[in-house]
């Protein structure tokens, strides 16, 4: 049964390992995965302390449901206090690896101290063991990987690693398992680094039970059922998610050349009926997912003859491509190949390059700040490969890019660059321009890890759904079935975040969520599911109430950590200032209205029950059980 | 053959007939002008159609 898989804490200096039972009350409260790793992170971080010193902690979890008969239960979280922002680092991948975990017996892990040699930790049935991993320090991250499968005598084990990224403290270095499996956001990979942590091996044989077996398996065929006869599980099954791009680039939602344009005009070089044509090999899925979102690909001829991997994704279309203006599609998958070789987050690489060549084309900077670099938008192509190997080796220029936006810019030493690059809370935007999404703009702003949109994002709140259906998926009105409206949109983000928070706890696919369809799984079934397999009974009404309290926690390690408060809650300036330039008429001219803006913030801190200043009350903290953290409970 | 369908604009939300094989599409209440795909027999917006 998953509530008898263990949490373990490693202290990486002494070598220590401690196995406990998960306490069912802290089950309650949070669940597992992503719930369950912020409150241990809450608990056992010294406040405080520098992100890449031996204080900060590194969590690695699946969910509550890992492993199970639920589809796309196989969902894995890693947790820190984030290099980048201080404050809550969270990241969260596909693949195999957690069900691997679990079936050797363990939910969470905790790494406390540091290493004072390269180390891995061999995870299987029941027993752990710290191995010597200096024979690894310096491998990317798919030789890694291997490397450890060919040393343990098993090709089935599962390995969670870091790359040359993380081992030289680049800021925003990822953790990955897999082929492109990537735990991209917020920086943990590079805390693993800095406790010179290079991977986790697992491999289990002790199987999942269910509470209530007949009951588990009827449902989960039937939630089967209800996930691929939705219209977003058969164009993802297909296209993967840059179907999301044909959408959003014809609207005009994207950033192109950093924040010069909204849509591209030679659309055809980066679509994805070209990439089918070209490069498409097959199509793959995670841990028990029927929907097989990912591609497989290989590049047949050329320079690049043989190269092959797993994706792209939509983000990579965007960040290996458009928002550097790169609009060629073998470019884009030898940036992908190259980030998931080294081992850092493509979103925060993208956004800073940018920013860096927006500063070039203005002149704020020159070669002689480059080191001789010449960061032409024409060039963005032919420069992407070495700047990709700069960045995670910190060569040069390359140096300056690892340190992410708030340092780059100290560094850097020019305030007038501030304005150009694109970030919140440290944390930097990816692919979306939301100018003209007021929604996905308020979701952004607010996220407990920075400029990201995973938190939260409402993708149905583009599809100009009645506004009945609108009230119904998110539990009350007033909406406004239109994309561009600012009404209702503090709901839908407060709605998201309960529901984002619950199914990285549980630890199944947001796919399998109302992100792209509102026909999908609610609290209603996730209850269900979660009666069927553990035994646990919760309405749906108390999982709200486990969402909310995962995400008020989240807000209370920022200000404990990093002092974020509403100031820290709003989308860049340059989403005031400027008119998107182009696409449809919906959305050319528009710009964000501060007014509209602060009033939006206004009504969302009070769905959350915090003030004004958006930091939770007295009230709201007993109400949630959090006016006693930290608790200690285990 | 592929059968007649309907996509909506995403200008202005109303649902246009796809005529089977078209490659152009335009919107007859707001004039954007799209460019269509098939996938099989399912029409799918690409792309906006080049001024």
């Amino acid at each position: 049964m998953p509530l008898t898989r263990k949490i373990v804490f490693v202290d990486l200096s002494s070598g220590k390992i401690r196995k406990e039972r998960i306490p069912e009350k802290l089950r309650r409260l949070y669940l597992g995965g992503r719930g369950l790793d912020i409150y241990l992170l809450h608990n056992y971080i010294k406040p405080g302390c520098d992100p890449l010193s031996p204080d900060n902690v590194v969590t690695v979890s699946g969910g509550l449901l890992c492993g199970s008969v639920v589809p796309a239960a196989g969902r894995c979280h890693s947790g820190a206090k984030s290099p980048l922002t201080n404050g809550v680092g969270s990241t969260n991948m596909g693949g195999f690896f957690s069900p691997e975990l679990t079936f050797a017996g363990f939910h969470h892990i905790v790494f406390t101290g540091k290493s004072d040699k390269p180390v891995y930790l061999w995870v299987h049935n029941g027993e752990i063991e710290i191995r010597d991993a200096r024979h690894l320090w310096g491998k990317d991250c798919f030789e890694t990987q291997r490397l450890i499968r060919e040393e343990l005598g098993d090709e089935e084990i599962q390995v969670m690693c870091v790359g040359p990224a993380a081992e030289n403290l680049v800021r925003f270095a990822n953790v990955r398992t897999g082929l492109k499996n990537t735990g991209g956001r917020s920086g943990v990979g590079c805390v693993w680094g800095s406790k010179n942590l290079k991977a986790i091996a697992a491999r289990g044989t002790m199987g999942v039970s269910n509470r209530y077996p007949q009951e588990a398996l009827e449902y989960a065929q039937k939630w089967q059922k209800q996930v691929v006869n939705t219209k977003v599980a058969e164009a993802l099954g297909y296209d993967g998610t840059m179907f999301i791009w044909n959408v959003t680039n014809t609207v005009g939602l994207l950033r192109y050349r950093n924040f010069a344009f909204n849509q591209l005009e030679d659309w055809e070089s980066l679509a994805v009926e070209k990439f089918h044509e070209k490069y498409h090999v097959g199509v793959v899925g995670c841990f028990g997912c029927p929907v097989h979102c990912r591609h497989q690909w290989r590049i047949k001829e050329g320079p690049l003859a043989g190269l092959y991997g797993e994706g792209p994704e939509y983000n990579t279309q965007m960040c290996m491509g458009g928002i550097l203006g790169i609009t060629d599609w073998e470019t884009v998958l030898h940036g992908s190949h190259l980030v998931d070789k080294y081992g850092f987050d493509m979103a925060e690489f993208s956004n800073i390059a940018a920013w860096a060549f927006e500063l070039f084309e203005k002149g704020i900077i020159n070669e002689s700040e480059t080191g001789g670099l010449k960061l032409e938008w024409a060039n963005a192509g032919k420069l992407l490969p070495k700047l990709l190997e700069m960045v995670a080796y910190r060569k040069g220029f390359g140096d300056l890019l690892a340190e992410g936006p708030y340092r780059a810019l100290k560094r850097l030493g020019k305030p007038e660059a501030e304005y150009y690059l694109l970030h919140i809370k440290g944390l930097g935007n990816m692919l979306s321009d939301e100018r003209a999404t007021p929604a996905l703009a308020l979701g952004i702003a607010t996220s407990t890890r920075g400029c990201d949109h995973l938190r939260s994002r409402p993708a149905i709140d583009l599809y100009h759904l009645p506004e009945k259906i609108l009230e119904e998926v998110f539990d009350g009105g007033p909406m406004d079935s239109n994309f561009t409206s600012y009404v209702g949109k503090a709901r839908e983000i407060w709605v998201m975040e309960r529901i984002y928070a619950l199914v990285d706890s549980i630890g199944t696919c947001k796919f399998h969520s109302i992100f792209f369809s509102p026909h999908m799984p609610k609290f209603e079934e996730y209850a269900k599911m979660i009666r069927y397999i553990t035994g646990m009974e919760f309405t749906p009404q108390e999982l709200r109430e486990v969402g909310e309290r995962i995400y008020t926690l989240e807000r209370m390690f920022n200000h404990r950590e990093a002092s974020y408060s509403r100031k820290d809650d709003y989308v860049p300036e340059r989403y005031f200032a400027e008119a998107v330039p182009g696409g449809f008429p919906i959305v050319k001219g528009v710009r964000m209205d501060r007014e509209k803006f602060d009033q939006m913030l206004d009504e969302y801190y009070a769905f959350h029950g915090w003030d004004k200043d958006g930091t939770p009350t007295d009230e709201t903290l007993k109400k949630l059980g959090l006016d006693k953290e930290p608790s200690h409970i285990v | 053959m592929p059968e007649e369908q309907k996509l909506r604009c995403l200008n202005c939300y109303i649902r246009i007939t796809v005529p089977p094989k078209t490659q152009k599409l335009t919107c007859p209440k707001c004039g954007v002008e799209y460019v269509i795909a098939w996938r099989g027999s399912q029409a799918k917006i690409a792309g906006p159609a080049k001024k």
